[in-house]
């Protein structure tokens, strides 16, 4: 059975999905994606996961948005009629592609939940991870031993983009 | 219906509105905001697969997808601040030159 507070969130996460897609300022969408974002932290900290709650609440709805937010605010756009072009047969190809897609997605998902002989679960049970000392312990022993390369490598990964970003935003002095 | 059920639905629901706001939309910042709603819909993704078979792996892809999910925004706003000065405008129906 799910919990009401999940279906209550998700129901919310619906609403602002579509309000993101068919907004016509990109304010608006904007907005309605950090609202996402934070319910969507609310979903994960439901379930259990509350390293990825903090994570997506201070990297995604505080960093990510505001750059996106100030970007908007910086090339100064305003609209008065909506992008979505419904003339063109390309929209409905679309939509239609994308509402196929869906379809598809549910049914691989619906079979994912009704198979019993799946891969067997792991030892980390939401008791073993309490027992341990919590989420964010268990996750950090499993970071830093099993994932201390791929961790490395991330943090090269944001010095480059960071030095790409500080070049292109540059503006040119000659 | 199970939670890991829901969230995988959700899952899905969520990538293919980022897909659709990729697809309809012309300006270029709510293009980049409908990529970011598809590696929000990954996170889930894994996120419930690791709720599911009891791993904490699943949350760790998480932590990687979110870094790199931060850098690509940044490379992709700067890169967008400069198409605007070049072109005047951030409209994928505008800015044709490479078209031919």
């Amino acid at each position: 059975m799910v919990e009401p507070v999940l279906a209550l969130l998700s129901a919310i996460i619906v609403v602002l999905g579509i309000v993101m897609t068919v907004a016509k300022n990109p304010i608006t969408s904007a907005f309605s994606l950090v609202a996402l974002m934070l319910t969507l932290a609310g979903v994960y900290a439901a379930i259990g996961a509350h390293f990825v709650a903090a994570l997506q609440a201070i990297v995604y709805a505080g960093a990510v948005m505001v750059l996106f937010v100030f970007s908007i605010m910086l090339l100064n756009m305003n609209e008065e009629k909506s992008e979505i072009n419904l003339e063109s047969w390309r929209t409905y190809a679309g939509f239609w592609s994308v509402v196929g897609l869906f379809l598809g997605l549910a049914y691989a998902f619906f079979q994912w939940a009704g198979e019993s002989h799946g891969p067997r679960p792991g030892p980390w049970s939401i008791s073993a991870i309490k027992e341990h000392g919590g989420n964010v312990v268990a996750l950090s022993g499993v970071l830093f031993s099993e994932y201390y390369i791929q961790f490395e490598v991330i943090s090269l990964l944001l010095l480059v983009a960071m030095a790409g970003a500080l070049v292109l935003a540059k503006r040119k002095v000659d | 219906m199970e939670t890991g059920t829901l969230l995988h639905l959700l899952s899905a629901y969520l990538f293919c509105m980022g897909l659709l706001t990729l697809l309809l939309r012309r300006n270029t910042i709510v293009m980049l905001m409908g990529i970011e709603l598809m590696l929000n819909a990954i996170n889930l993704s894994f996120v419930t697969f690791a709720h599911e078979l009891q791993q904490v792996s699943g949350q760790l892809q998480v932590f990687f997808v979110i870094t790199i999910a931060a850098a690509e925004s940044a490379v992709g706003l700067s890169i967008l601040v400069n198409v605007y000065r070049n072109f005047g405008s951030i409209k994928t129906n505008l800015t044709t030159r490479m078209r031919g």
